[in-house]
């Protein structure tokens, strides 16, 4: 009896350990079983390749010689900063994100705005400003560089046959010209998204809002400030950060449209880098200057995300 | 039961991914299994024993040399039943990258093709197996001396030249007609040509167009590095001194670069060109002088949209004398090289120089104007079949300059000499502060 009594116990405390086991851990396990899947695809695709890139920008390694890596004490991140390319990849990177980003913003409101009004053929025109985002953006580099062609590219064509200009430009052989013209390129491939995003943030705004504004007298521009900006604080937040990272790598316009020339005017971090590895086939060096690339890009992340929840704060 | 499906769901996607990768590696050690075994048949070979030589190339991807490639693999399999060339095809801007990569990987093919501007990265590299025990000293003897030099480094050959072409200058008979310039009389000499460039250059299409004089390529590739040796050459200049040490900061580079600045401050040359930009002016006429290589007939009926009707309109001339006395050109070509991992070097090396014999490269020149690089084959009459064909021989076989010797930062050096010739023309930089900043980046260069 008090076997099957003692039997009983040790059953009944194996089931309780169980359950016990079952509240604490059996979330977790299912958590992570269900996560491991999205874990592995990101480790191969993302955290291997960069871990990869972070050790290789220690080592003299070249595609000519890889069977021959050796530790090179800091040589690559030496040779990045001995001569003022990566500086001036670096700037360039920086003006050209920057000035996108800002340009963008300011016109992608203004669109965001025209189109949630009540204006005739609204949907449209909301179809319509879609198509340049539908675009690859190797179509788009190729595009506009047909356009910019100074011989028999429209652009010239148009300025010359509207008086603008008097002789053909060479929009992206001109040191001041070459820039702007992958900015415009860059522009028009982007600024689609921007403009969705902030008209969905616009039409989430309670109507009532602006109606009470009305009635205390607000104006049109004390609505932007104080109610409109205010509500899409959250969707600019993000679709800036994503137009700042898209663009900090940007690489298919400049390498098509310019080759990051003339001289150095377009060489952007992603040039820089991709000539490094792929044309000097320094991968050592190439991986150093993408490593630097990376630290930029988190620290402006990090600053970013400090400086928006300070605001919530 | 939800919760008992996703874990399935999830741990089917896991287990299969994992799997995944891990068929991929066993695919990947079967493929470095079976070509640890593949050689020891191959090395050993008796006649019976199938052979496949892996054969990389851009010729496979474009239309103009597709067919020749496919003949070269058929007649090749006609002659040696139990020898098959597998072609890799792989596009001309991405071929160097990717036999590099495949190389690390193991997996390189066996014969691969190249370009003269990026050959030195090949020939330093540790990919690439010497060929001179494999095609013998009577092949090697017979190759022009400037192409061999080309394709030697530390003393010992790494590749052969296919498809050689020097650059010649082309002009366009209706734009000098319209010019008021003779059309049977090319410039001689490098002043003659600036003259005839500026009077071609007051003249408009019949659109109103401009109408460049003279074009040269400066946009920032390697390859326009490479060509603008031509007129350092022709200036009496090079990238080493008789010391064999880099020096470009000389009286004769500074020449060239005002050469540069001064076609394009006065509107001769479009500014930042590429070559297939100089191509396409000058197959609409708004070009009236170019050098280009042996290709240039083809580009020019395919562009100009008139096919052979377009050849009445331009002719070919020697490059003009410049500094040095008699004409000066540069020899580009395909190279091809044998990996230094092949497993039937033998084979490969065979295949090499049966696509350069008289009867293959008989048939190409036929086919797309190819030359050959062979001396025995310089005035062999199939190959010199018109005026056209003449001139390009007598400019390769006479009148080409060996390239700067092999070195590991050529690529990137012919780069740099690039962005010095946009410094001067785009930039309108001071040509001596220039070459001397050249000079300073190709000595960290070419050590």
């Amino acid at each position: 009896m008090s076997g099957k009594n003692s039997a009983k116990a040790s059953s009944i405390s194996f089931r309780q350990n169980r359950l016990l086991l079952s509240n604490s851990v059996k979330d977790r396990i299912f958590l992570i079983t269900i996560l491991a899947p999205a874990f592995i695809l990101l480790c191969f695709t993302i955290f291997i390749p960069i871990m990869k890139s972070v050790y290789m920008s220690f080592f003299d390694i070249t595609l000519t010689n890889i069977k021959s890596a050796a530790w090179n004490n800091f040589a690559n991140y030496r040779d990045v900063f001995s001569t003022g390319d990566f500086g001036t990849a670096l700037k360039n990177t920086v003006f050209y994100a920057s000035s996108v980003v800002i340009i963008q913003f300011i016109l992608s409101m203004a669109l965001a705005m025209i189109l949630n009004m009540n204006i005739p053929g609204r949907k449209l025109l909301r179809t319509l400003v879609l198509i340049p985002w539908i675009v690859p953006t190797i179509v788009v580099a190729l595009l506009w560089m047909w356009i910019f062609q100074p011989q028999y590219g429209v652009m010239n064509h148009i300025l010359m046959g509207t008086g603008i200009i008097n002789e053909p430009k060479t929009w992206l052989s001109d040191l001041k010209l070459a820039m702007p013209s992958v900015m415009i390129a860059a522009l028009w491939r982007q600024l689609p998204f921007m403009t969705i995003m902030l008209l969905s943030g616009m039409q989430g705004i309670p109507e009532d809002m602006y109606e009470a504004a009305v009635i205390d007298g607000a104006n049109k521009k004390q609505m932007f400030f104080h109610i409109t900006l205010p509500f899409l604080a959250n969707v600019i937040k993000t679709v800036t950060l994503v137009a700042v990272i898209e663009n900090f790598k940007m690489f298919p316009l400049f390498w098509i449209m310019t080759g990051g020339g003339p001289v150095m005017a377009t060489t952007t971090l992603a040039i820089l880098s991709y000539q490094t590895a792929f044309t000097s086939l320094n991968l050592g060096k190439g991986a150093a200057i993408g490593v630097l690339w990376l630290l930029i890009l988190i620290l402006f992340s990090w600053g970013y995300n400090k400086l928006f929840s300070l605001r919530e704060d | 039961m939800k919760k008992l499906a996703c874990l399935l769901l999830a741990g089917i996607i896991s287990v299969s991914m994992l799997a995944g990768c891990g068929s991929e590696e066993k695919a990947a050690q079967n493929s470095s299994a079976s070509q640890s075994t593949a050689p020891q048949t191959a090395a050993q070979t008796s006649d019976n024993t199938p052979v496949t030589v892996k054969f990389a190339n851009w010729g496979m991807s474009e239309a103009a040399t597709k067919p020749v490639f496919e003949q070269i693999a058929e007649s090749y399999k006609a002659l040696h039943p139990n020898t098959t060339i597998e072609y890799v095809g792989i596009p001309y801007g991405d071929i160097k990258q990717q036999t590099f990569v495949m190389a690390a990987s193991g997996n390189a093919p066996d014969i691969i093709q190249t370009h003269t501007a990026w050959f030195s990265t090949y020939a330093t590299s540790d990919i690439v197996e010497p060929l001179d025990d494999l095609l013998g000293k009577e092949y090697i003897d017979d190759i022009i001396d400037s192409y061999k030099a080309d394709y030697t480094y530390n003393g010992k050959l790494m590749g052969i030249p296919w498809a050689p072409s020097p650059y010649v200058l082309y002009y366009n008979k209706e734009i000098f007609k319209k010019a008021g310039l003779d059309p049977e009389a090319p410039p001689k000499t490098y002043d003659e040509m600036l003259d005839m460039a500026r009077t071609i250059s007051k003249v408009k299409a019949d659109d109103g167009n401009k109408i460049y004089g003279f074009g040269e390529a400066t946009d920032k590739l390697p390859i326009n590095g490479l060509v603008a040796l031509r007129n350092i050459y022709s200036f009496n200049g090079s990238v080493y001194d008789k010391d064999s040490k880099v020096n470009v900061n000389t009286p004769e580079v500074i020449e060239t670069l005002k050469f540069y600045q001064t076609i394009s401050n006065e509107g001769l040359s479009p500014a930042g060109a590429k070559l297939k930009d100089l191509r396409n002016l000058f197959s609409i006429g708004q070009l009236g002088m170019y050098m280009d290589g042996y290709y240039g007939k083809a580009v020019f009926r395919n562009l100009s949209g008139k096919g052979e009707a377009y050849d009445k309109v331009w002719g070919v001339a020697l490059v003009p004398v410049n500094k040095t006395g008699k004409s000066v050109s540069i020899g580009e070509a395909h190279g091809l090289v044998i990996s230094k991992d092949s497993k039937v070097k033998t084979q490969a090396a065979d295949i090499l120089k049966y696509i350069t014999s008289k009867e293959m490269i008989t048939q190409y020149h036929k086919s797309n104007d190819v030359l050959s690089a062979r001396k025995s084959l310089s005035a062999d009459p199939d190959l010199n079949d018109s005026d056209f064909a003449r001139i390009c021989v007598e400019q390769l076989n006479s009148y080409i300059q060996p390239l700067p010797a092999n070195n590991p930062g050529m690529e990137q050096g012919y780069l740099e000499i690039a962005t010095a010739l946009q410094r001067v023309t785009v930039g309108k930089e001071e040509p001596a502060k220039v070459a001397q900043d050249l000079d300073a980046k190709l000595k960290g260069l070419l050590k």
